[in-house]
């Protein structure tokens, strides 16, 4: 794991970039070939933006965020602290899009309410898979490859499916937890234990071996 | 094609220097072509439109007025949007049935060795984020294609639909938002008022002409 120790790390954007000069990037980001970064958003240390990136105004990304190429992550999405989203992802902001009003006229932003998505603390989504907003994905949750997510996502769950469902649990590892007692699952990669209560998982914080 | 309304006065394309329009393609006014945006040659669009980063416009492809084309769709060739189309991210409408690199004797296909076949897209519809059409297919006027939904029969006007392949979920007005059951056995838009009836899978609007 990488830690916020050592000397302040400089930022690296590629030359064909397209980065605002009214965003902010913590320092050690890097921003790869074509990516968009828009105006007003902020990028916390340590972030990785890939190619073709798109981030969209005002848009937050949490300390050591990773977002692979062509991922589309349109404003007001939020991510917390290492979030990975898969190449291709995309983030939606708006829940009834349309081109034009029903009279026929071109929509402005004025004309709709923004929605986002948000992703909390070391959340990952896999590749292609889209969110619709408005939604929050919870801690340590895992969506497939490809999923399509029409709502919000408990913390350490497994996604998968159009439109997702739950279909296991995960461990922070990102690791499928083995079931192991009456709401009791292990992880295999950590030994770690976690409790299952009302469809809700939580670290036990103890190893009854 | 219906036409629609145009606001504002007209004015010039803007082009973004690092897009590339073809020099054949009409481009109309006050229609937006951002970065690394292609519209390929003979291509026509009509005038308001938005053609976001990096999306792709085949060669003929025929836009209507006001439409919005987001960041990386792909729209290839013969496809056809009328007036006020959106088209979310990523999205990709295909042409060919049966794709293959080369023929049945391992030869690469050339244009002579495939038909292609297009989307048509009628007035007002709205195509969800990384959504596939695959063509032929016909989405109807103000229909809507769930974010992620793989098209692959004809939609028809008003009509929802989700999922791959992708299945009818609801109704839509205008607006966009699912529309309201009445007791009476009417639908109504809950944005605009507007009433519908359906029969036989066919919604129509009270007032429509057809």
């Amino acid at each position: 794991m990488t830690t916020d120790a050592g000397a302040v790390r400089a930022i690296w954007i590629a030359p064909s970039a397209d980065v605002d000069p009214r965003a902010v990037l913590g320092d050690g980001s890097t921003v790869a070939d074509r990516a968009q970064v828009r105006e007003f958003a902020r990028l916390g240390p340590g972030c990785a933006i890939g190619r073709a990136v798109y981030l969209g105004p005002g848009v937050i990304l949490g300390r050591q965020c990773t977002v692979q190429d062509f991922a589309l992550l349109y404003e007001p999405t939020l991510l917390e602290e290492r979030v990975h989203v898969g190449p291709g992802a995309v983030f939606t902001n708006d829940r009834y899009p349309r081109a034009v009003s029903p009279a026929g006229r071109r929509k402005t932003t004025a004309d709709w309410d923004l929605v986002g998505v948000t992703v909390r603390t070391g959340a990952s989504v896999g590749a292609n898979a889209v969110c619709v907003a408005p939604l929050t994905i919870g801690r340590w949750a895992v969506v497939a490859d490809g999923s399509v997510v029409t709502a919000d996502v408990p913390e350490y769950a497994l996604m998968d499916g159009i439109p997702a469902r739950r279909v296991h649990w995960v461990g922070q590892s990102g690791a499928r937890l083995n079931h192991v007692g009456p709401g009791l699952f292990r992880c295999p990669v950590t030994g770690a234990h976690y409790g299952e209560h009302n469809g809700t998982l939580h670290p036990l914080g103890f190893a009854p071996r | 094609m219906l036409m629609m309304p145009t606001p504002g006065t007209a004015g010039h394309a803007l082009i973004e220097p690092t897009a590339d329009v073809d020099a054949t393609a009409e481009v109309g006014a006050d229609t937006r072509v951002w970065h690394l945006a292609q519209v390929r040659e003979h291509a026509t669009i009509g005038s308001g439109c938005i053609l976001g980063r990096g999306s792709y416009i085949g060669p003929g492809v025929i836009l209507g007025s006001n439409c919005k084309v987001q960041n990386y769709a792909l729209i290839y060739e013969p496809a056809v949007l009328e007036d006020g189309v959106f088209v979310g991210p990523a999205v990709v409408f295909t042409n060919d049935v049966f794709p293959r690199a080369v023929n049945p004797d391992t030869s690469i296909k050339d244009a002579d060795d495939w038909h292609s076949v297009g989307v048509h897209v009628g007035t007002g519809a709205s195509i969800g984020a990384r959504a596939v059409c695959i063509a032929p297919v016909s989405i109807g006027r103000w229909a809507l294609v769930a974010a992620g939904a793989v098209v692959t029969k004809n939609v028809p006007d008003y009509a929802v639909v989700a999922g791959v392949p992708a299945r009818r979920i609801g109704w839509v007005g205008r607006a966009g938002i699912p529309l309201r059951a009445e007791d009476d056995g009417r639908l109504t838009c809950p944005a605009t008022g507007e009433h519908f009836h359906e029969r036989d899978g066919v919604l129509m609007a009270e007032g429509d002409p057809r």
